[in-house]
């Protein structure tokens, strides 16, 4: 699943306004009062990114409705921060980054966990299950260190290339390379896998 | 399984698990945030105000009970030093507080009858504190009893200090200011003097302490000294006080 960020347009759309997020064109009522993301490019970047940022955030977090309550947290930062004006190239990408962090934080993910525990208390029904060598493998994933479930998450979850990954977490190449090796590695040897060699990845 | 098909597998099913979100929904309830983030900047400086004003209560009550001499007025009945490495607890008995147990233990009256403390040494200060040459004494119990006010701080009382000297042997010792104007008596006793339970008098007619109390019990010994016939009625009190205090070393 590799995906590309989406261009938005800054327009305006008024305060309070309603929005449709239906896949046809949007409809602003009221008076524009904000500057506020397109809604259709935003709208797409979402439909595009939100399963894979629940997935994600999902085997870092071990909760689904921890994951949709970050995932949507990370889509919210992108709105704000368009919604400022501020120019941000790869969108995606920093959707991506965001969620990874929120999901590897302690302290945020416990603040959204309790939220998301809050909203959906009355919510009826479960997250499907996982198979359980699947779950295990996320369980170890969510033990190893945060950088290194990060860049084991994206590079899995994305099926990214190292340098996509590190761009993604503005780190260097080597630096990615390094934490999902020993990601690997580590994960190999508490699921009692083959060891990866070194130089596996690129 | 290599772990990178085991990686992949995973992540197919959790892919697979989330086919049912509904995006609409989560669009719009992402989209609605904003209208619901009014108070968060307040809640957090709100609760960061809290948590400092609580730590910073906290940290000051730690400082507070870390202090190695409370104030009279706010006696703790049980404390614990290690000045010399060697810890020890005293548990004052009834009607006295430990308000001091650095280095020496130091006992007053609760009800705060002025001029009347108690001052335990325990063996292994009595042993570090004699570097003059002499005999160790790691193996006597030390303790001293004041009324005298000016004799409250525990600067004064170093046994090998300066404002010391020693004025008998191992067995039976005392020391006294080199000044001889307070009314301080040190008296190191031999575990060797007897068993415990023993009472043992000693008249020093030069400072007017009268040794009134020894025990011998493992692992400390407890002695006393206190004021002779001028104050009958107190001495046999501190006769049963002391017969009642508690030291352990930890």
């Amino acid at each position: 699943m590799r995906l590309e960020g989406v261009d938005l347009r800054q327009e305006a759309l008024p305060e309070g306004g309603r929005l449709d997020i239906s896949d046809d064109a949007p409809q602003v009522v009221g008076e524009p009062a904000v500057q506020l993301p397109d809604v259709v490019s935003f709208g797409a970047l979402f439909r595009s990114e939100y399963q894979g940022l629940v997935a994600m955030a999902w085997g870092l977090t071990g909760s689904r409705e921890t994951a949709e309550d970050i995932a949507q947290e990370a889509m919210f930062s992108l709105h704000r921060q368009l919604a400022k004006g501020a120019s941000i190239e790869n969108q995606a990408g920093y959707v991506r980054r965001s969620c990874s962090n929120l999901a590897v934080s302690w302290i945020r993910r416990r603040v959204t966990e309790t939220r998301a525990l809050l909203r959906v208390g009355a919510r009826q029904g479960s997250a499907p299950a996982l198979d359980d060598d699947d779950e295990l493998f996320w369980f170890e994933v969510r033990r190893l260190p945060r950088r290194q479930a990060q860049v084991v998450a994206l590079f899995y979850g994305y099926d990214m290339s190292v340098a996509d990954v590190a761009a993604t977490l503005e780190i260097s190449t080597g630096t990615a390379k390094t934490h999902l090796h020993r990601g690997r590695r580590t994960l190999a040897s508490r699921l009692h896998l083959d060891a990866p060699h070194e130089g596996e990845v690129d | 399984m290599s772990i990178d098909a085991l990686a992949r597998r995973a992540t197919q099913s959790l892919l697979a698990a989330t086919d049912d979100l509904d995006v609409d929904v989560a669009l719009e309830g992402t989209l609605n945030r904003r209208h619901r983030r009014g108070f968060g900047p307040v809640l957090v400086i709100i609760t960061a105000v809290v948590v400092l004003i609580v730590g910073w209560s906290l940290s000051g009550e730690l400082r507070r009970s870390a202090d190695p001499a409370p104030p009279v007025d706010a006696p703790n009945r049980t404390l614990v030093g290690d000045k010399l490495g060697a810890p020890m607890t005293a548990t004052a008995p009834p009607g006295w507080d430990v308000v001091n147990n650095r280095g020496y233990v130091e006992m007053r009256p609760t009800d705060g009858t002025p001029g009347v403390h108690i001052f335990m040494l325990v063996p292994h200060e009595v042993y570090d504190n004699s570097a003059d040459g002499r005999a160790p004494l790691q193996d006597d119990p030390v303790i001293w009893m004041t009324n005298h006010p000016d004799l409250t701080s525990s600067g004064r009382f170093g046994v090998d200090g300066p404002d010391f000297a020693w004025a008998g042997s191992k067995v039976d010792v005392a020391l006294r200011p080199k000044a001889e104007k307070d009314f301080v008596h040190l008296m190191p006793l031999s575990n060797a003097a007897g068993s415990a339970p023993l009472a043992i008098t000693k008249d020093d007619a030069f400072f007017r302490w009268t040794v009134i109390y020894f025990t011998d019990s493992d692992p400390l010994a407890i002695a006393a000294v206190s004021p002779t016939p001028d104050d009958p009625e107190l001495a046999t009190a501190l006769n049963e006080l002391l017969a009642s205090i508690q030291i352990q070393q930890q």
